[in-house]
């Protein structure tokens, strides 16, 4: 458990030294401008583990097995291996199993343009998702205005 | 279990020197972790950079770097709410006209 946990602080630091250089780009020099890209960088991790054995996992059952008497209790309360009181079909299988994952993301945002005029900020559009969101955005309009000439409608048919 | 906790932190970056120019660049960092150290941990970094300092001979000039897929969505969630809430109004405004109708027939 302590390999892991030493695992884990590990993995915790090597995500915590996020770096402001990941996000602002080498400068590339184009003529005689200088062009620095920006990104949006995320990364995660996650990992998860759990281990069962017989006399903890059933240590409970156990101690409050009707058949127990009281040196077994305190034998396992002692943390002893084996329970007499355990039959076979009570004592579970020992085991150990864990799981992780990781992932990260960069999209570029803007970039930084240094030339003769100045310094400049030009800012990266994702079309993809403008589009998409467009199209979302269009539908959801002409259900509203669908919804409004109907109510209209019926409004001037209920008049006639 | 333990609730997720979230850290935001602005952190400066290694300036980048450009001829005559210096930008320092900072960057906000969003750290979010949590879980059980005996059943397993989560954690999320995000990096997004706000602005850049520029410093030059003519003095230092603070630069914004806008997030403008960002902003475009929420112009576009804005109209879309925008949009639902005059539908609404005018399909009260109907119906009440509506209702009114029926009353005087």
């Amino acid at each position: 458990m302590d390999e892991i946990k030493a695992m884990l602080e590990k993995i915790g630091a090597v995500v915590d030294n996020v770096n402001v250089d990941a996000v602002f780009g080498k400068p590339e020099t184009t003529g005689e401008r200088v062009l620095i890209p920006v990104a949006e960088i995320a990364y995660g991790f996650g990992v998860g583990f759990g281990t069962a054995s017989p006399q903890c996992y059933h240590k409970e059952e156990a101690c409050s097995c009707h058949e127990a008497d009281e040196d077994e209790k305190e034998a396992c309360d002692a943390g002893a291996e084996e329970h007499s009181c355990c039959g076979e079909g009570e004592a579970g299988a020992a085991g150990a199993g864990g799981g992780g994952g990781a992932g990260g993301r960069a999209r570029p945002i803007a970039y930084i343009e240094v030339g003769p005029d100045g310094t400049k900020v030009e800012p990266i559009m994702d079309e993809q998702k403008i589009a998409l969101a467009g199209i979302l955005l269009g539908a959801w309009a002409v259900g509203w205005i669908g919804l409004v000439l109907k109510t209209l409608f019926q409004t001037l048919t209920s008049k006639k | 279990m333990i609730l997720p906790t979230q850290r935001t932190r602005v952190i400066a970056g290694t300036p980048i020197v450009v001829g005559e120019r210096r930008l320092l660049p900072s960057v906000v960092v969003t750290t979010m972790e949590g879980g059980n150290p005996e059943k397993g941990i989560f954690r999320f970094v995000k990096a997004r950079p706000i602005s850049v300092v520029e410093e030059g001979a003519e003095g230092a000039r603070w630069l914004e770097i806008p997030n403008a897929t960002a902003n475009r969505l929420s112009q576009m969630a804005g109209i879309g709410v925008g949009v639902a809430a005059v539908s609404v109004l005018l399909i009260g405004l109907f119906r009440l006209w509506r209702g009114r109708q029926k009353i005087k027939d």
